[in-house]
């Protein structure tokens, strides 16, 4: 066949199409209004009979829709704390506090009590890629097993969460209300490489947790397993608009390919050329949404903030919050720095004994500078080491009350061996924050370290770009 | 806008609702839900509508995000093996309503809004969230691979041909 004749043959088949279209609407449809109206009335009359004091009235009522209109409701209230106890407790996440003031909560409503310990799972709010669990756990009051457990002052009650083992790979992370017995505790499950199943094992275990060291007892004081069931219509809820545009930063070439855009968080995703000499460690760039009034830029978020790829030390994606539920027309990201580490980087070599500790080889990244070496001997002679570096903020365009991470954890010791060590970061000064690495029992003179980057960018003028308005339509 | 005019509205583009759903559904019962769900959200969202003379593109971008939601959820229940890439052959060989089928989300979203659906190509980047280069390029690409010879004045012709009552 021709190119002529099977483009004859297409357009007949075209008009073929349109003509049955044309002939298939059925008498149905006529009535399309008059359902949606009967529909959305009755979602409202629910609405007038429960609706509490407080401006969550409306999600109250959703809640109630979700199970039976009848007696059970009264009894399931009674049990799951009402909705303002969930406005309160995500007030930490922009997106979240988003998400419950648009009634996108899905209620789970399971109980466990054993060994003494009653655990609540209450709610989820779900979307394609993340679940966040709002759950509680307190001790059981009135019961015979919560009479005979001791309870010392200074510990709480915590728990640490895991999924089933079978469960495609994950990342869990908390951050979000202080922990109180009895009051709505979260955490967040991020699915990085798949979307989010519709059935999640959930394994809580209930320990005791040191209110000054912040560890948990070794015991459980009880184990308890909950399958949750996710509503499809969360499952599904996610978009990707295509940027495909081109960003270039100390001479490295790199694409912002697309944004994701899920009702829990925002995903800029990037791309980099093989030829580049350095990857791309750090973004700095916030997410302006017009149209939502003046609180209307897009921060960091809780859970995971960045992807990194699988093949390289790259991070190839970024996420902040959510613009999901605004009533926005554009979305507008505003770059205003970055930070890269070369490829060939050299750990950088420093002597900890003295005299004359200090970097002895290699670079130390942009903006940062040591500060102190010390040794300590502990009373059984072992060594610990405390290195102390001081980082300029806001050199790679981030917020200047931004703090980060400048050193990876592991290092090689003296005789080149590979050791892990503890780092923390603290926040400094108005100028400065600082950047502790501890080596426990360490009896070299030397140590090698390595940093998470060696050059910062930052914007001269901050980069904008428009993302393509788009309707709220959800 | 208020209720009465969303009625209106709806009235005058229920029916090319429908038929885009029945292009990306491919029957009358899911295609007639997805017009339901699509039309209960919008009343239930009205008071965001702030442009009301984007209400078309607003109703469809609703529609085609409850048609993908069903294709996904009749995907979970029936799960299909993945397709591997389809050659320029086997397009040709298909009849045109399963090559469209078979066309990757992004350009079947262009053909069904802008050949099945009447609008124009600055509705239809609108519409999709895309500039309307992008658009223009996904246009292309997937009349190439459906062998339609639709250019911009023959593709309204036979749109309005299609459409008007």
């Amino acid at each position: 066949m021709d190119y002529r004749d099977r483009n004859d043959m297409r357009m007949s088949e075209y008009e073929k199409m349109m003509n049955d279209l044309e002939a298939a609407v059925p008498e149905e449809l006529a009535g399309v209004f008059d359902r949606a109206s009967a529909r959305e009335r009755k979602r409202r009359s629910v609405m007038r009979f429960v609706k509490p004091a407080g401006s969550i009235a409306a999600v109250f009522a959703c809640f109630v829709l979700s199970v039976n209109f009848i007696t059970p409701v009264a009894q399931a209230c009674s049990k799951i704390p009402v909705l303002k106890d969930l406005a309160a407790a995500v007030d930490f996440s922009g997106s979240l506090s988003r998400a419950v003031e648009n009634d996108y909560v899905q209620t789970i409503g399971l109980s466990q009590t054993k060994n003494g310990i009653k655990a609540d799972i209450d709610y989820v709010i779900v979307d394609q890629k993340q679940v966040n669990i709002f759950y509680r756990l307190e001790y059981e009051t009135g019961g015979e097993a919560g009479k005979n457990i001791e309870r010392k002052e200074s510990t709480q009650l915590a728990a640490l969460i895991e999924i089933g083992k079978d469960m495609p790979p994950h990342g869990i992370s908390w951050g979000g209300p202080d922990e109180e017995e009895g009051k709505l505790r979260s955490v967040t499950i991020d699915f990085t490489d798949s979307d989010v199943p519709e059935r999640i094992p959930l394994v809580l275990k209930a320990k005791e947790r040191d209110t000054q060291t912040w560890n948990y007892s070794k015991d459980n004081l009880a184990v308890f397993t909950f399958t949750l069931e996710i509503d499809p219509y969360y499952t599904v809820q996610g978009k990707t608009i295509e940027l495909n545009e081109k960003l270039d930063i100390l001479g490295q070439h790199f694409t912002l390919t697309t944004v994701d855009i899920y009702p829990t968080h925002l995903q800029l995703n990037v791309e980099s050329v093989e030829t580049n000499t350095m990857w791309l460690k750090s973004l700095s760039f916030y997410v302006e949404a017009f149209g939502a009034g003046d609180d209307n830029k897009l921060e960091s978020i809780n859970g995971i903030s960045a992807l990194g790829s699988k093949d390289t030390p790259e991070v190839i994606a970024f996420r902040k919050e959510s613009p999901w539920f605004y009533d926005s027309d554009n979305l507008k990201i505003v770059i205003t720095g970055a930070r890269l580490a070369e490829k060939d980087m050299e750990g950088i070599k420093i002597k900890v004994t003295e005299p004359d500790t200090g970097v002895i080889s290699g670079r130390l990244p942009d903006g940062v500078r040591l500060e102190a070496v010390s040794k300590q001997k502990h009373a059984d002679g072992k060594p610990d080491v405390k290195i102390i570096f001081r980082t300029v903020k806001g050199i790679d365009g981030g917020r200047t009350s931004g703090i980060y991470e400048v050193f990876e954890r592991e290092y090689l010791d003296g005789e080149g061996r590979e050791g892990y060590m503890d780092t923390y970061a603290g926040t400094g000064d108005d100028a400065e924050f600082t950047s502790t690495l501890i080596l426990e029992d360490y009896a070299y003179d030397t140590v090698t370290v390595y940093p998470c980057f060696t050059h910062c960018w930052k914007a001269g003028q901050p980069v904008e770009i428009t993302v393509m308005s788009y309707e709220s339509s959800k | 806008m208020t209720r009465e005019e969303f009625a209106a509205q709806t009235e005058e583009i229920r029916i090319k609702l429908f038929r885009t759903a029945m292009i990306y559904l491919g029957n009358e019962h899911d295609a007639l839900e997805a017009v339901d769900e699509t039309v209960y959200k919008g009343l239930c969202a009205l008071k965001k509508l702030r442009q009301p003379e984007y209400f078309d593109t607003w109703m469809t971008r609703i529609l085609i995000n409850e048609c993908y939601k069903m294709m996904r959820r009749h995907k979970r229940e029936e799960p299909m093996e993945t397709m591997p890439e389809i050659s320029q052959e086997v397009f040709d060989r298909l009849p045109l309503k399963d090559a469209i089928g078979m066309l990757p989300e992004e350009l079947k979203d262009i053909v069904v809004l802008r050949f099945f659906g009447g609008f124009t190509m600055a509705e239809t980047a609108r519409i999709l969230g895309v500039p309307q280069g992008t658009a223009a390029t996904r246009q292309r690409k997937a009349l190439g691979l459906l062998r339609l010879a639709l250019d911009e004045e023959g593709c309204e012709k036979e749109v309005k041909h299609g459409l008007q009552r």
